[in-house]
């Protein structure tokens, strides 16, 4: 069997913009913009990029919550780009997401049990015996006690209430779980939690993960390969090793230095700063060229013109003109 | 540091209890802090350690009923600030005190401009405009108040600040939402600024690049400035000295230079172990939950969720005790040291 539990071909997502009384389509917002991808199986592939990137589209369109406007998406080795309902519902307990808010993505009139319930159901899945039998074994898998099945959202705490979501989508035995921003509207100490419990998982359901996110310093932690996005396009691929000590787009590069990081120690880790101008222009009126150039600090008259995705002496792949003589200028220094 | 050593805000015992149906909850429970002149400290802790209600009670914005404040005092510039008159507040904020919200979305008012928000907020001189003051001088108070907006403006190197004011909050990121709002905070000069928060909801680099101007203004400026923060990092990277705060209680207070070296507080070492590191490390997090504030331990209130607890941790509760490096710590597990300088 195929080594891949998930590729991506060429993804593009383009919402269109009506104006009008006919509402005539006057462009699109490109939320995604060709995206490849490969996914191992038991790996866990982060994206990472600031708020409006696109990152969560992509998660949703390979959930298949969209439909594509161009490209293929092979789950399991399966074409899934154009398959119907019915075959999308059944393809969906391969597939499952864990949502960004805790407190939103519960049913606040439902308890726990029943949210634990609700896949079961829909798919028809043994009976009510059996059921709760699946739910209390869920409920143990992500290490809370049985008798918050009888209590309602409200009562749970963040971190709680994250670890249903969780379970909800362990119910149903997936292969793949796209985690989008599990842990953001959490403290740190909780969510140090949540993550050893997503990497156990991982190794005993040999789960693979999709990790969206835009906390770099998470990504080094629980990712075996990074993507960076920025206006819906993958600037950097590469394993998270190579990303933190060669990181090469200058996009990444500037990430980076704005860590906030609490040790000297990690601070050296860190590229020197660089100053990004501005914030990033809107999908509806991308700059052409390298998308990037009007905030990069190093932008020449060639980044008009789009760079490609390209391999690096280091092995990962970056979309930059540049890099060459970006890397070359920080040796001379 | 001996030039920063004049205090300019100082809390003494503070205790704030909120009464509700259920009981009376303790929210703080004896804080105490200082900020001295031209000194950035932060307050960190995880959500719902009462960092807020500390900082909000400084300017006055608790209000009471439900909240009781049963002990303590603040004092700014040596004047007390509780149980002063809506009058007398009227002086303190704004000129004195000003505080930059959490949240860049809601705190503009969506209808008015970003020019009408900021000359307004000049306009305000600690007095009402009434029908009395004249036409003319109303009219000077708004030029003046124009100037000032687009000075402060440059200041914070907001490109085209003439274009800025005439733009309604919609218009702007949340990037540019937020320097407005530091800019509002700003645009008298205040003695001390508190900052609730900036910057959180918005993505690292735009965050960096914020801290770093507002930063460079407070110093520039000569002002104080409370920052609050759950991100350690971030409290680094702004602050000469950090309050750690839990469940209402400064339970270590130190030169952020030090903190960052080496913690004390089990609580501190756990919080600074949960952050992901770069290396790869990440510690386990820390057990439990915040206690329950209508019914807290009767001793050290991280006694649940501490790893080091002894069995007196549950009976008496530590102080904020100084020991013999200068650092103020809240455990028993430095109790020795303490009586060991003692005696």
């Amino acid at each position: 069997m195929d080594n891949y539990i998930l590729q991506v071909e060429n993804l593009k997502k383009y919402f269109p913009i009506k104006k009008g009384f006919f509402k005539k389509k006057v462009g699109d917002v490109k939320a995604v913009d060709e995206i490849s991808l490969k996914l191992e199986r038991g790996k866990t592939l982060a994206i990472v990029g600031e708020s409006g990137s696109g990152k969560t589209t992509l998660a949703k369109s390979i959930m298949r919550f969209y439909d594509l406007t161009e490209g293929k998406i092979l789950f399991d080795g399966k074409d899934i780009t154009t398959i119907n309902e019915q075959k999308l519902k059944k393809l969906k307990q391969d597939m499952q997401m864990v949502h960004q808010d805790p407190t939103t993505s519960l049913n606040p009139r439902k308890k726990i049990k029943d949210i634990l319930e609700a896949p079961l159901l829909i798919h028809n899945m043994g009976d009510a015996a059996s059921r709760l039998k699946r739910v209390k074994e869920l409920i143990n898998i992500v290490e809370l006690p049985e008798e918050f099945l009888y209590r309602y959202p409200h009562s749970l705490s963040g971190g709680q209430k994250q670890r249903i979501g969780i379970a909800r989508a362990l119910a149903l035995n997936p292969k793949f779980i796209v985690l989008d921003e599990p842990t953001s509207a959490l403290d740190v100490s909780v969510q140090a939690k949540i993550i050893t419990l997503l990497k156990d998982l991982q190794k005993k359901f040999n789960l693979t993960y999709l990790f969206i996110t835009h906390d770099l310093s998470l990504v080094r932690n629980f990712a075996d390969d990074v993507g960076v996005m920025y206006l819906g396009s993958i600037v950097e691929y590469s394993d998270v090793e190579t990303l933190y000590t060669h990181p090469q787009n200058p996009y990444t590069q500037s990430l980076l230095s704005s860590i906030p990081v609490v040790s000297d120690d990690e601070q050296s880790m860190l590229p020197k700063k660089i100053p990004l101008t501005g914030e990033i222009p809107s999908p509806s009126n991308m700059p052409t060229g390298c998308k990037f150039h009007t905030r990069c600090p190093f932008a020449e008259d060639i980044c008009l013109t789009s760079p490609a995705l390209l391999e690096t002496e280091y092995g990962s792949f970056t979309r930059c003109h540049l890099v060459e003589k970006i890397n070359k200028q920080k040796i001379g220094v | 540091m001996s030039v920063k050593s004049e205090a300019l805000l100082e809390i003494k015992g503070l205790k704030v209890n909120f009464k509700s149906f259920e009981g009376t909850a303790q929210v703080i429970n004896g804080v105490s802090l200082k900020v001295n002149k031209g000194e950035v400290i932060s307050l960190v802790g995880e959500s719902g350690c009462g960092k807020s209600v500390t900082v909000r009670s400084i300017l006055g914005l608790v209000p009471t009923p439900p909240a009781q404040f049963t002990n303590g005092d603040i004092t700014f510039e040596g004047q007390s600030l509780l149980g002063l008159s809506e009058k007398e507040w009227q002086k303190i904020r704004g000129k004195g005190i000003s505080m930059i919200f959490q949240d860049p979305m809601t705190a503009l008012n969506p209808v008015f401009t970003i020019g009408q928000h900021l000359i307004d907020v000049y306009m305000w001189q600690g007095k009402r405009n009434t029908l009395f003051t004249s036409m003319k001088e109303k009219r000077e108070l708004r030029k003046k108040g124009r100037a000032r907006a687009i000075e402060i403006l440059e200041k914070m190197r907001i490109p085209d600040p003439e274009g800025i004011l005439e733009r309604y909050p919609i218009e702007l990121s949340g990037g540019m939402r937020q320097r407005i709002i530091i800019a509002l905070a700003l645009i008298h000069t205040p003695k001390l600024l508190i900052a609730d928060e900036p910057g959180t909801a918005l993505d690292v680099s735009v965050q960096d690049q914020i801290l770093i101007e507002l930063k460079r203004l407070v110093e520039m400026e000569g002002i104080s400035m409370i920052f609050i923060t759950h991100n350690l990092g971030v409290a680094r990277m702004i602050s000469d000295r950090v309050y750690v705060m839990y469940a209402g209680e400064v339970v270590e207070e130190a030169t952020t230079q030090s903190l960052f070296s080496q913690s004390y507080h089990p609580y501190t070492q756990g919080l600074l172990s949960s952050i992901p590191k770069l290396n790869g490390q990440m510690g386990d997090g820390i057990d439990g939950r915040i206690p329950d504030f209508l019914n807290p331990p009767q001793g050290c209130r991280f006694y649940d969720r501490c790893s080091e607890r002894m069995d007196h941790c549950s009976l008496t509760p530590p102080k904020l005790q100084t020991l013999s490096d200068g650092r103020k710590v809240s455990c028993h597990l430095f109790a020795e040291e303490v009586v060991g300088i003692h005696g």
